[in-house]
């Protein structure tokens, strides 16, 4: 069975693809089912990866088929002539091993939850059915990126969970602030697509063979054969591929410099910030420097680097998400901390604790997608539950009315604060222990760097502890409020989101339109104007959201029996979902984490890793006190300061008002790249304009200008209005200007 | 099936001239009949690419005259085989001619409710132009595809000149001039081409066939050519410049570069396509601009190989030049047709870039962009007519949030702007990362310039989309009365014809991108043959002329890089 599947494995890509199609095919004719083919898809897909997971022995490959297949025909055809024989041979092929049928499994249980989840949440939006087919064709692109068996195919797939991002996160088109987001995401992952490409360029003329597959790079052969051909600024072609590859990885796992992207991309519909933005996609950075971690273990330089930069952007990350009041904007910026604290693990591989740190890694990125989409699943339920509302000053005490989300909330902000024995608690301590190790291990030059990192690292576990604490009390706890027009929080928040936006959009230098009204368009992109009654409500109704027919986001789904959920907690369609995620977030860190080394066995079972350095590890008391001793102070912290309402915080703010300041706007990293960047490339691209039409064209007309005026005077009857004779006159400017241009220019 | 290559070529003149003549065609009659003979050409060609032999370098499909030459005898010249009527295909034309034909289709779908007035006449000159451009694609004999190639400017000069915008009497002329002053030189180089052969070739044949040319300028040793030289002695700048093969190739350029057109001669572009209809903005771009690609590969880099190896780092850096500046040029822009055509000059630069670094994968990646450039800008334009005709206004600043009103349209114009954006999965990335990776290997300074124009193409494509289809509903003819919804009624959805154009694009963006190994396995033999007769290394011919091909061997794209610059930099 396992065997014949291991075979077929290009049907775990294919299933959710094909369900998807049904989904958007369907159309309307599936009457609001069209979740029903998506579920399936996913659920199969987990089923056979499971039924792998648990026959597996070894890697293995298999080929589709052949996608792209440039070779030379002939013998004529020396490959030792240089590159103008050389072959681009690249199959459609998918692997299994350990590291791949973990994602698998992780990525496609996670992705069916979420789909259960969003079939609840999404009802009675007119894009239904386009939601479910993205769903699909996203599910398709990262179940294709962890299977797939050569750098070519992986950069296809990552190209693709961008595009499908880019298509959620836009999916309420008529939002602005979601078109921009969009866009921006993109690009900002287009920027490290870049460098990605670069890798691959570098890969396929340097590589023997000129042969993209896992199977042939990831190959010791392969890696000296790279580090002994010299390239630029003195470093070997080993070093820019693998610090290209990080430069790629920086964009879609989001970390400094190019995490920008990722706190905006939360206009998108919450199950997708879930899914895409906090438990799948943007771990793809982390699986890809894993997967590549035999060429990093040859860059310690590099390596270094990878973990200063995680740890830069984990506290950075974390001091933001300080002070934001939007729920799911904290969740964001806490994704891009946690997803820093993996780039420490791949970072601390050095040494003979090679190995260790990296499975620590992705532990961390396997068990941080339970509790981080069962987060995000609860904000999306808060957020049903307030009519679109998200703004944490707008609402709280919400404990009794919504218990379930409350709970499972609960759950997985603890296992967030990495305390025991949640699942966070095993994989965070097992980076930190990793980082320790790396610090203390005398073969590695520098080590200092590492027992750095790890007091930061310990130092950003009791800031997540904090932050995480706060948004679930001011959520929560405290008197109950739910969000009305009236409430005088809400004119701020609205101010500040208008602000927000229009800097973002001077920001880009974007013509959006502006909406006439903030109040109006906020509550109608996220509530309404997505559904065709509400083009004919009139706009006051519009604007009071808590009325039922104007939110109606399960008014038309009959068997809940009352007409809204305003206030009350989510239908069990949404609410099992999180009762699951959550019995994850407790469990799978004792299951199968340090208590049973499982994981670590699974993942030891990918070639090129027992390759790496592999020492032995005893579990370390010391770091998992220290951490778990941070992630108290910390929510213990943030229980004194906001279980109930008090004035500390306003107290403390008003202490470092710059610091607050600046943390509260992000350190105005948005408005730097702005200026650095943005705003530069459109100045060039207006002068661009305008040099085309006054410069070069104006040049053409120049030459075109000069047999005339000499025919003006000279040569009168030679114009003798024949087309053929301006021809020639016409061609010798050209001429002219040609050789002007292509030898003194 | 020689002869049905024959029939599919001549169908559309036969078309056209009954349009021309028969009596008092209404509009719709006329559109009839040109789709009617579209289709019918398309399926001739489609007929001609099942029966292609995969895996045959040579031009397939040609009669075989008495005599042993392809073709028939036409104008006899001297004692040799002379002007002859040749037509035949190899992988290359096939591409072109198949897309030539199904873009045709495109046009006239494009038209089909826009064009009212003179009708028959417009349809004839799409009739014309299709002949020009498939015969042009199908010929083996110099003339013939000289003949063909000035052929098709004038029924693209009437087009644009009585169908155009408000001022397509100065886009016409422009255009027209402009290319014809370039034909003119390439006139010139091909004519020096035939003498050159004729001279040193053994035994001496006065030739014009394509093929023959190809494989007799091949033969004449580096000796001959040198012994053209008039300059022998010490290296300079007018020696450089007299040398036989620089200064053909630069002759055959002028032409090509033009229609390409490559960075500085592209001002023509925009003008022309911003005032032609929606059809001949398609075919413009669709399958004109590939004219110029086809001329560079049939006889710039086949006929003369060695200039193209010593002018390669300045025709790469040409090329990137135009990519990044075509792109900047594109995102300034605000509307949407001109932003379209900046982004031809900016795709075709990287067309340009495969075609010069003269590998197999570069090469290879070029012609098949070829194809997808004709793809995605056809379907670009297409979707720019879609919006034009509902709203009379091109202006990005005056619209959004489509999708609300033309869903159907939204999604035409997200695939159409992915596949250009090289989307992986579409068809933009096959061609794409071949010709990078390709030109790579050997100008990797230059190719990491060029692929920075990858950031920038996405960067002015989603600009476009989030201001056309994003955001609220905002339509031009509806704000000055502020009631937006009121309005809808005059704004009609997407039309069957509309749908029928475009949706075989679409469908063959994704398909190529999905599996583009049977286009590649038609293309390679051909590509293949012409990439042989490039020297193993890229420059360095120019400085000793006496030494032969093959140069020492070191093969570092990086060595190669400072030897070239060492030839151009005199």
């Amino acid at each position: 069975m396992a065997e014949s599947l291991i075979r077929n494995v290009w049907l775990i890509p294919l299933l959710p693809l094909l369900g998807g199609l049904i989904a958007i095919l369907g159309g309307r004719r599936l009457n609001g089912w069209n979740h029903i083919p998506v579920v399936a898809g996913i659920g199969l897909s987990f089923l056979l990866s499971a039924i792998i997971l648990l026959g597996m022995e070894g890697a293995h490959e298999t080929e589709a088929y052949s996608w792209i297949g440039i070779a030379p025909t002939s013998s004529a055809a020396d490959p030792s002539s240089g590159p103008n024989g050389w072959s681009l041979v690249v199959p459609v092929e998918f692997r299994v091993d350990g590291l791949t049928i973990m994602m698998l499994t992780m990525v496609t249980f996670v992705a069916a939850l979420v789909a259960v989840f969003a079939a609840g949440y999404m009802v009675g939006d007119p894009g239904y059915p386009r939601f479910f087919f993205v769903f699909g064709l996203f599910v398709f692109s990262m179940t294709g990126l962890v299977s797939s068996s050569n750098f070519l195919l992986t950069y296809a797939f990552w190209e693709g969970v961008g595009v499908c991002s880019y298509l959620l996160i836009g999916f309420w088109y008529a939002k602005p602030a979601a078109a921009e987001a969009a866009k921006k995401a993109f690009l900002v992952n287009r920027v490290g697509d870049f460098g990605f490409a670069i890798a691959l360029f570098l890969l396929w003329t340097y590589a023997p063979n000129h042969d993209l597959s896992y199977a042939n790079i990831l190959t010791i052969e392969t890696r000296d054969a790279l580090a002994n051909t010299e390239l630029l600024f003195g470093q070997s072609a080993l070093f820019w591929i693998v610090a290209l590859l990080f430069w790629g990885a920086t964009a879609k796992s989001a970390q400094i410099p190019l995490y920008v992207w990722l706190p905006d991309a939360m206009e998108g519909p919450t199950p997708v910030s879930a899914l895409i933005h906090a438990a799948t996609m943007v771990t793809a950075g982390v699986y890809l420097l894993a997967r590549t971690s035999l060429l990093l273990a040859a860059e310690p330089a590099l390596q270094m680097v990878v973990a200063v930069i995680g740890c830069a952007t984990a506290l950075l990350a974390a001091l933001i998400a300080l002070t934001q009041t939007d729920l799911k904007r904290v969740l964001a910026y806490s994704t891009v901390s946690q997803i820093g604290f993996m780039f420490m693990g791949i970072g601390a591989g050095v040494g003979h604790i090679a190995q260790f740190a990296i499975i620590g890694a992705l532990f961390h990125l396997f068990t941080h997608a339970f509790f981080k989409a069962l987060l995000f699943l609860g904000s999306g339920s808060v957020m049903h539950a307030m009519g679109g509302v998200i703004d944490m000053r707008r609402f709280s005490g919400l404990r009794h009315r919504m218990p379930y989300t409350c709970w499972t909330f609960a759950i997985g902000a603890l296992a967030l604060c990495g305390l025991p024995p949640f699942a966070g608690f095993w994989s965070k301590d097992e980076i930190l222990a990793s980082l320790k190790a790396a610090g203390h291990d005398e073969h590695v030059a520098s080590g200092g760097v590492y027992t750095g990192i790890y007091w930061v690292a310990t130092f950003t576990a009791l800031l997540t502890a904090f932050y995480t604490g706060r948004a679930f009390f001011l959520t929560f706890f405290g008197p109950e409020k739910l969000p009305s027009p009236d409430d005088p929080e809400a004119l701020g928040a609205d101010d500040h989101h208008g602000a927000h936006a229009s800097s973002d959009h001077a920001a880009l230098g974007v013509d959006t339109p502006a909406p006439d009204s903030p109040e109006l368009s906020r509550y109608e992109a996220a509530m309404g104007s997505h559904r065709p009654e509400v083009g004919s409500h009139a706009p006051g109704a519009s604007a009071t959201p808590h009325e039922p027919a104007s939110h109606g986001h399960g008014h038309d789904d009959g068997h809940h029996g009352h007409d809204s959920h305003f206030g009350h907690e989510s239908p069990p369609i949404m609410t099992v979902p999180l009762m699951v995620l959550a019995a994850g977030a407790v469990l799978v860190g004792i299951l199968f984490g340090p208590p049973t080394h499982w994981f670590g066995h699974l993942i030891e079972e990918t070639p090129s890793f027992e390759l790496l350095g592999h020492g032995e590890h005893a579990f370390d008391w010391g770091t998992a006190v220290s951490g778990t001793l941070a992630g108290l102070i910390g929510l213990g912290l943030a229980a004194l300061m906001y279980a109930r309402r008090t004035e500390i915080p306003a107290r403390i703010s008003a202490l470092v008002p710059p610091l607050a300041k600046a943390s509260w706007n992000k350190f105005y990293v948005d408005e730097i790249y702005a200026l650095l960047i943005v705003t530069p490339t459109r100045l060039v691209a207006t002068a661009c304009r305008y040099f085309d039409v006054y410069v070069v064209d104006g040049l053409v007309r120049l030459v075109a200008f000069v047999p005339r005026l000499i025919g003006g005077d000279a040569l009168r009857p030679i114009q003798n209005g024949l087309i053929q004779s301006y021809a020639v006159m016409t061609a010798m400017g050209v001429a002219l200007l040609l050789i002007v241009l292509m030898f003194v220019g | 099936m020689a002869t049905l290559l024959v029939v599919t070529v001549l169908l559309p003149l036969l078309g056209g001239l009954a349009l021309l003549l028969a009596p008092k065609l209404d509009h719709k009659a006329a559109r009839w009949v040109a789709l009617a003979t579209t289709l019918a050409t398309l399926a001739f060609s489609l007929v001609l690419v099942g029966a292609f032999q995969v895996g045959d370098a040579s031009a397939q499909f040609a009669f075989e005259g008495a005599d042993g030459h392809a073709g028939l005898p036409w104008v006899a010249v001297g004692s040799g085989p002379g002007i002859r009527f040749a037509l035949g295909l190899d992988g290359v034309a096939l591409s072109l001619f198949a897309l030539t034909s199904l873009l045709l289709v495109t046009s006239v779908f494009c038209s089909w409710s826009s064009i009212t007035e003179r009708a028959p006449t417009y349809y004839a000159l799409l009739l014309f132009l299709e002949t020009g451009l498939l015969g042009l694609f199908a010929s083996l004999d110099v003339v013939l595809f000289y003949i063909f190639f000035e052929f098709t400017l004038i029924p693209l000069f009437f087009l644009v000149g009585l169908y155009g915008g408000p001022e397509r009497r100065r886009a016409s002329i422009t255009f027209f001039l402009y290319t014809l002053a370039g034909s003119l030189l390439t006139l010139l180089g091909v004519i020096a081409l035939i003498v050159v052969h004729y001279r040193f070739s053994t035994p001496q044949v006065l030739t014009f066939s394509i093929p023959e040319l190809t494989e007799g300028l091949s033969r004449i040793t580096s000796a001959d050519w040198a012994f053209t030289r008039p300059l022998a002695d010490s290296f300079s700048l007018s020696q450089f410049l007299l040398q036989p093969q620089v200064f053909i190739f630069l002759l055959l350029f002028a032409g090509f570069a033009i229609k390409v057109p490559l960075f500085p001669f592209h001002t023509w572009l925009p003008l022309a396509h911003v005032e032609a209809p929606t059809a001949g903005s398609v075919l413009l771009a669709g399958v004109l601009l590939k004219v110029g690609g086809y001329g560079f590969l049939r006889f710039n880099l086949a006929m003369t190989p060695m200039g193209t190896a010593v002018l390669a780092p300045m025709l790469v850096a040409i090329s990137v030049i135009g990519i990044i500046y075509g792109a900047l040029t594109a995102l300034a822009q605000t509307d949407v047709k001109r932003l379209v055509a900046y982004s031809s000059v900016s795709h075709m630069g990287f067309i340009a870039l495969g075609l010069f670094s003269m590998t197999l994968v570069s090469v290879d990646g070029a012609v098949l962009q070829m194809i997808n450039h004709g793809l995605t800008t056809g379907a670009l334009f297409a979707c720019v007519g879609v919006l034009y005709e509902r709203y009379h206004t091109r202006e990005m600043d005056r619209m959004g949030g489509i999708w609300k009103r033309l869903p159907l349209f939204a999604f035409f114009l997200i695939l159409a702007s992915m596949g250009s954006a090289a989307v992986p999965g579409l068809n933009g990335f096959v061609g794409e990362f071949p010709i990078l990776a390709g030109s790579f290997s050997r100008f990797p300074r230059a190719t990491v310039v060029a692929a920075i124009g990858i950031i920038l193409g996405a960067y002015y494509l989603f600009l476009m989309l989030q201001k056309v289809i994003f955001g609220p509903l905002r339509e031009p003819g509806g704000e000055g009365h502020g009631h937006g919804h009121d309005d809808s009624a005059g704004v009609p959805p997407v039309q069957w014809y509309e749908i029928a154009g475009l949706a075989p694009l679409l469908a063959l963006i994704v398909i190529i991108g999905l599996y583009p190994k049977p286009f590649y396995d038609r293309i390679t033999p051909s590509v293949e043959s012409i990439v042989a007769r490039f020297p193993a290394e890229g420059a360095g011919m120019s400085t000793e002329p006496n030494q032969t091909v093959s140069a020492p061997g070191e093969d570092s794209p990086r060595a190669l890089l400072a030897r070239s610059a060492q030839v151009t930099a005199p």
